[in-house]
């Protein structure tokens, strides 16, 4: 780990810490507000923002695009559109997270979008289609969640609502087991495969002419990004930006490329977004601010600086 | 008896249809051959198939004297490099990272790079001329810097047969003279088969040592330039009303 990668990870133990301690208790051990709340929203911050990015990272190289993210590609949205399918459609279910039932539908989503993604891409569309694509993918989802909450019971839809701001809060001392397992399950398979990613920055032909095998990687590379966006989808509500600027931040600060220097970089640069976030909505009380309002306010700004110093970049 | 590297039976090559059918010929360590033929005759299609990017449609392609589809996508990476002709587009990668790239195949999971590793790429950096661009970022090189920069990449991989997709194209006329002696010197220095496709005829016929023509009515030949020449097929493809379209 380079000096600088020490200086995030720095950074995250600072604001992880700053927000333990904060508020009208202080740090009291003994506090069932810093237990209970306060601790849980900080690794559910961590885990979250870290897995978005990484996706992220995944997804441009895989798809060599680099306005590719969980976002911009529609996966947020086809896993959303499962779970609001699960939540509002399967009456006599239990609806809360804890349900497996969920956690596989909101996979089941996030895959769907990937294989059509695939399929696009097998038939040779350019890299500016593929994102027009995701984006009509959001809105033909958000379409779809319309029409399922027009035939919903109020109760069902306040659910759904509630969730679909996006909140780095929902996920409960009870609920953090599973999803701290369910987090370690889609970012460690990662670390075993930097090599291959890395030989995939080329291009995937370059890759398969350095004996990567395609078939093994594309079903990993898709697998892994499904489960981690998945993953935060169900916790936390879909959740903008942090996936496709992070790995530009990453780039733009270490300026390097290779992937086990960025990978660490990545992760604490999406952990540290999200606990921006979530300072900035602990610092200001009683404006209850949407997560992705946030996020949106750091994030297009980012993106449009980044497109307008490329100076090449071919469709 | 010299082995041959490529041996090429009666195959036929393509996307979905078969895009050209009856091709046949060898390559020989330690020499050059050039692809020739129209735009869109279908060089890439059988330079991509030769290196497996694509399958072959029909017949027999041996590698080696191994037919093509024994061979594991590792195995294949060890005998076969490639450069191909899309542009990269790689943010922040420096030119000795993107040569080791090329040492992949030969490392463990990790990725870790072992002594032979920095001895292969030092000993690549100076064989193609570019040991002062090693620190530079790949992204900021000119054309003709980027292709030697890849096919240092290509050769990190220690390949038996090095394949090139219109390597000339980008370059400007006294790049591309340089570009050809440098292939030539890897070809009998280094004893690697080469297989480039190219459309400069008059600046690669004198150092080649093969030409596969691929022709507009569909017909592979293949044989010395000289031989080629004599026969008038240059003429009857690259220059005739027949080929250029006026009549």
């Amino acid at each position: 780990m380079n000096s600088k990668n020490l200086l995030l990870f720095i950074f995250v133990l600072l604001l992880m810490s700053f927000l333990l301690v904060y508020g009208e208790t202080g740090l009291n051990l003994n506090s069932t507000l810093v237990w209970q709340l306060r601790l849980p929203k900080v690794i559910v911050c961590l885990l979250a923002g870290g897995m978005l990015a990484i996706s992220g990272l995944l997804m441009q190289i895989f798809f060599q695009n680099p306005l590719a993210g969980p976002d911009t590609l529609g996966v947020s949205s086809g896993s959303s559109l499962f779970v609001a399918f699960w939540m509002m459609a399967s009456v006599g279910f239990s609806q809360t997270i804890t349900d497996w039932g969920m956690s596989v539908m909101s996979f089941v989503g996030a895959l769907a979008v990937f294989c059509l993604l695939l399929f696009f891409i097998h038939k040779k569309m350019s890299r500016i289609s593929l994102i027009i694509t995701g984006l009509l993918i959001s809105s033909f989802t958000s379409s779809g969640i319309s029409v399922l909450v027009n035939m919903s019971q109020t109760l069902q839809v306040k659910n759904y609502l509630a969730w679909s701001m996006g909140s780095f809060r929902n996920v409960t001392i009870g609920e953090m087991p599973k999803f701290i397992f369910l987090s370690l399950v889609s970012i460690v398979p990662v670390l075993f495969f930097l090599k291959s990613i890395n030989q995939y920055l080329l291009s995937e032909s370059y890759a398969k002419s350095m004996g990567v095998n395609i078939l093994r990687t594309r079903i990993l590379f898709i697998t892994i990004a499904a489960m981690q966006i998945s993953v935060v989808t169900l916790f936390c509500g879909p959740i903008g930006f942090i996936g496709i600027i992070s790995p530009h931040l990453a780039r733009l600060i270490l300026k390097k490329s290779q992937l086990k220097i960025l990978f660490p970089a990545v992760f604490f640069i999406g952990a540290i977004l999200a606990l921006i976030t979530e300072l900035f909505i602990v610092l200001t009380p009683g404006w209850s601010l949407p997560v992705n309002a946030i996020l949106g306010l750091i994030g297009a700004p980012v993106i449009v600086t980044y497109l307008y110093h490329q100076k090449e970049w071919s469709v | 008896m010299t082995t041959n590297i490529l041996e090429l039976e009666h195959i036929t090559i393509g996307f979905k249809n078969s895009l050209f059918e009856n091709i046949s010929a060898t390559i020989q360590p330690g020499t050059i051959t050039a692809l020739m033929g129209l735009n869109g005759i279908g060089k890439s299609c059988l330079l991509k198939t030769i290196s497996r990017l694509l399958d072959v449609q029909k017949g027999n392609l041996k590698v080696l004297g191994k037919d093509i589809n024994q061979y594991s996508d590792l195995e294949m990476a060890k005998v076969i490099a490639v450069v191909l002709t899309q542009k990269i587009h790689v943010d922040f990668m420096r030119v000795d990272e993107l040569i080791y790239l090329g040492r992949s195949p030969y490392t463990n999971w990790l990725g870790d790079y072992q002594k032979i590793d920095h001895d292969i790429v030092e000993e690549v950096l100076k064989l193609i001329g570019i040991v002062e661009l090693k620190n530079l970022l790949f992204s900021e090189l000119s054309d003709g810097q980027k292709q030697k920069v890849l096919i240092a990449r290509a050769l990190a991989q220690k390949p038996t047969l090095l394949i090139l997709d219109e390597p000339t194209t980008y370059l400007d006329i006294p790049s591309k003279i340089e570009l050809i002696n440098l292939l030539k010197k890897i070809a009998i220095n280094n004893n690697i088969a080469i297989l480039m496709s190219t459309h400069d005829l008059d600046l690669i016929e004198k150092e080649v040592d093969q030409i596969w023509l691929m022709g507009n009515d569909k017909t592979f030949h293949n044989g010395s330039p000289e031989s080629l020449r004599s026969s008038g097929l240059f003429f009857k493809y690259f220059y005739s009303s027949e080929s250029l379209n006026l009549n």
